[in-house]
């Protein structure tokens, strides 16, 4: 697979004109679809039916959730556990049963025992494989970490890292949300980015790679500490390989970007919406949402492998 | 090809910037008038801004020693007391908050400050203590104890 690891050849299939269409739906939900240099996209409807057209099938897809935030109860979203069933609801219904879920972080609001037993039990519904978490800043804040990895560490390095294969496609699962350092962003750290050398160091170039961590890999907004601080450097390990594919969540919203070989992707949250960086006074949870439209700002996504041609292709769905 | 993903990651990137540069337009223009205009609109001053900052000031004038937790933000960011003085943050947010010290080891900590919990400390040794927040760590705060 000698053309992955340099896509960009005359013949991806997307003009100048559709690229930029792609990223004007980017925030509405969408699909995309990256192979072999091939990029395509096409637009999710918000209404279940066309979300659930919509979701792509291939050999296998897995679902990541993000920020459920169990615990939270103001506005805009006095029951996240409702919404956290009802995306559970969603994962049940696809026309595909997911391989597995990715959780990326934010399980609870304060890390608390009955916030971990409450997002257990809801999670226990899901009809799919097992549940791979990554924690994110809220899960850890509180005790280093203590009892989210007495509940979620078994088969994780160091403070919850960890890698897996399915069907030829390689998960890393990263933590950049330990030992925050003020005034600074995410970070990975060095013993965790050795561990990443070494993970990947026997993989073959056209291995299909997804990453997936709590705080974008990239920097979204340096004010809002949406960010990780080394992330490039991780990146960088995983330059050589053909198909790179980021899952993040943190800030509550869908954003897309495509550098190189790598497809970044943010996921919405499945409790409360934040505001587009720089739009508000703080990342805060968005505040006087109009009746009914919440859950168009609540969501999964859903990421299906095509083995045959290596093909990653990430479904964006809300709520309603 | 790798030309156009270069120039449409710059469009993705600029509109960005532009979505962050009128966000900040936004802010400031809300604050000039207050600040740079005294004397226009004598009527709708009465209203909203000074309503906003009214609220701030007596936050700040009725309670002293008091540092609150608005929209990401410690305020006041520096504070200067003298040895003894019992300093209280309080978070407005609805989000959780700490205030940590930087240091190592740890001079003081507030643990979970959720919405609007209250943490007291009492500093009894001259000294500069930078602190932050332990959830968003972006969030910064100094206090000089004299």
């Amino acid at each position: 697979m000698e053309d992955k690891s340099t896509p960009g050849g005359d013949h991806d299939g997307v003009d100048r004109r559709g690229f930029l269409k792609c990223m004007a739906w980017a925030g509405t939900g969408l699909l995309w679809t990256v192979s072999a240099g091939v990029l395509g996209c096409r637009k999710v409807g918000p209404e279940p039916e066309a979300a659930a057209a919509g979701a792509a099938v291939g050999d296998f897809s897995l679902v990541q959730i993000t920020d459920s935030h169990i615990r939270f109860s103001r506005d805009p979203n006095t029951d996240v556990t409702a919404t956290l069933q009802e995306a559970v609801n969603r994962i049940n219904a696809l026309p595909q049963q997911p391989a597995f879920v990715l959780h990326t972080g934010d399980l609870t609001h304060l890390a608390k025992p009955e916030e971990f037993d409450t997002c257990a039990q809801v999670l226990r519904g899901i009809r799919a494989g097992e549940v791979h978490y990554v924690p994110g800043e809220h899960d850890v804040f509180t005790d280093d970490a203590r009892l989210y990895l007495e509940r979620y560490g078994r088969g994780a390095q160091g403070k919850g890292w960890r890698s897996f294969d399915h069907h030829g496609v390689h998960f890393i699962g990263l933590v950049n949300v330990m030992n925050l350092q003020a005034g600074r962003l995410g970070a990975i750290g060095r013993e965790q980015m050795d561990w990443l050398r070494q993970d990947v160091a026997g993989l073959s170039d056209s291995t299909p790679i997804v990453v997936f961590a709590h705080v974008p890999l990239w920097t979204v907004s340096e004010e809002w500490g949406w960010g990780t601080e080394d992330g490039a450097q991780a990146l960088a390990l995983l330059r050589r390989f053909g198909s790179v594919t980021v899952l993040n969540g943190h800030i509550h919203q869908i954003l897309q970007k495509i550098e190189g070989n790598v497809t970044f992707h943010t996921a919405r949250s499945t409790a409360f919406p934040q505001p587009v960086a720089g739009t508000a006074p703080s990342p805060g949870p968005m505040r006087n949402i109009p009746a009914g439209r919440l859950r168009s700002m609540l969501g999964v996504t859903t990421v299906a492998y095509v083995e045959r041609n290596r093909t990653l292709a990430t479904t964006d769905s809300s709520l309603e | 090809v790798g030309r156009l993903r270069q120039v449409c990651a710059l469009g993705l990137l600029t509109s960005a910037l532009a979505v962050t540069a009128s966000g900040c337009a936004t802010k400031s223009d809300g604050e000039e008038p207050h600040a740079a205009k005294p004397d226009t609109v004598p009527a709708a001053r009465k209203s909203m801004p000074e309503a906003n900052a009214g609220k701030a000031a007596a936050v700040a004038e009725a309670v002293p020693n008091q540092i609150t937790i608005d929209n990401f933000r410690f305020s006041p960011r520096e504070m200067t007391v003298t040895v003894g003085t019992k300093v209280t943050w309080v978070n407005n947010d609805d989000v959780p908050h700490t205030a940590t010290s930087t240091a190592k080891p740890i001079s003081f900590d507030s643990h979970t400050l959720d919405a609007d919990d209250k943490f007291s400390h009492v500093f009894t040794t001259p000294g500069t203590y930078d602190y932050f927040c332990a959830v968003h760590p972006h969030m910064t705060g100094r206090i000089i104890v004299k």
